[in-house]
């Protein structure tokens, strides 16, 4: 297969438009687990409020679970916009071939 | 019983706002804040949003430094200074100082109660160090971008920024306290019980206990490094466009932010903690 420029423009395309899918997709899934989350701590404090403070703490903890997973998209996403090695290699090969 | 809510009441009696102090040195901070924009800046030679390590002027042995590694420097003087200032020469009970401290002490230990109950008194130590530490590393990036405009004087102003948008520095973090509570299992329960708990309940499960051991402190340092270094890409991004006063919002926001994840990172680490020292049994 011949290694030119044009392929560098392919996979920063893709790239780009594969790490905004990756954002997109974790925001809509972490977003829901999150409202069901909040939703049934809500319910149970005004349901007990005395208990109020032991339900904070693991509406905190499991919050924090659930965005983790949307956090590692978004590092994969930065990876892919502001570290990608696949350009990194592309533009070393065609560095090579313009020799 | 009349007396000492007629001296609180005449303690708090309404000062004008421009005699007290605090306001004069609010608004010599939004002086100096407005003087920085009106002086002409050269244009900036970047366009593009820089988060996380860059490069300085400095060097050791040749190889450049990062500006995370000062910005940890940084840091560290500023939660030493406050914990010798609130631990030691404290002169009488009720000063100032002491109602800090004593603030400081008891909800740190209202915190491990709440997740190691009375096992968990001789980990406040440890446990509060995490949580001062990772405060005050995330809230030094809400101080950073006050120094944004100074970015194209010099390069060495990058210095003042969150140490945590650093994942070497959040990998660091998360090593510690993963061989802290390692440590702990053995001393507590023993190296037999420690190895027997990577085979319980059944001994194929050793695999699947191996890679739980292995993916905590990767969740928990990806975790601190993604939160912050997202929170810096919005207020990033939002100065960019406005420059003046819409990025105190998302601030605000950082504020927040920063707060919650040592408290996640905390509470995370009593977790993890939880199975090598309660008499309970493991998980």
């Amino acid at each position: 297969m011949e290694i030119n420029a044009n392929m560098l423009w392919i996979v920063q395309i893709v790239s780009i438009f594969s790490a905004s899918l990756a954002i997109s997709i974790a925001a809509f899934g972490g977003a829901a687990g999150q409202g069901k989350a909040a939703a049934s701590a809500v319910d149970a404090i005004a349901r007990q409020p005395e208990a109020g403070d032991r339900i904070f703490t693991s509406l905190i903890l499991s919050l924090a679970l659930i965005e983790s997973l949307v956090i590692y998209a978004l590092a994969v996403a930065l990876v892919l916009i502001f570290a990608n090695p696949f350009t990194a290699q592309l533009v070393k090969y065609i560095e090579i071939v313009g020799k | 019983m009349d007396k000492p809510n007629v001296e609180v009441q005449t303690r708090t009696k309404k000062t004008p706002l421009f005699k007290k102090k605090v306001f004069w040195v609010a608004m010599l901070f939004f002086a100096m804040y407005v003087a920085v924009f009106l002086i002409p800046f050269p244009p900036v030679s970047h366009h593009g949003i820089e988060i996380g390590p860059q490069d300085t002027t400095f060097q050791l042995f040749g190889a450049p430094l990062k500006n995370t590694f000062f910005a940890l420097f940084i840091s560290t003087a500023i939660f030493s200074t406050i914990i010798i200032y609130l631990g030691t020469g404290i002169k009488k009970p009720g000063s100032t100082r002491a109602v800090l401290a004593e603030m400081i002490v008891t909800s740190i230990k209202s915190l491990t109660n709440s997740i190691l109950g009375h096992e968990g008194t001789k980990y406040e130590v440890a446990v509060g160090t995490f949580f001062g530490y990772i405060l005050i590393s995330n809230l030094l990036g809400i101080v950073s971008s006050l120094f944004v405009p100074f970015y194209s004087l010099n390069q060495n102003f990058k210095m003042v920024i969150a140490p945590t948008t650093d994942l070497m520095v959040t990998a660091g973090f998360a090593l510690s306290a993963t061989f802290y509570f390692h440590t702990q299992y053995v001393r507590v329960k023993g190296l037999g019980k420690y190895l027997k708990h990577y085979i319980s309940p059944y001994a194929f499960m050793l695999p699947i206990n191996i890679l739980e051991e292995v993916s905590r402190p990767l969740s928990l340092a990806v975790r601190l490094f993604g939160n912050l270094t997202g929170e810096h890409i919005v207020l990033e991004v939002i100065a960019s466009l406005v420059a003046f006063v819409v990025p105190c919002i998302i601030m605000m926001l950082g504020l927040f932010t920063g707060s919650v994840q040592a408290l996640v990172f905390t509470m995370l680490f009593m977790v993890y903690l939880q199975p090598g020292i309660s008499a309970k049994g493991g998980h």
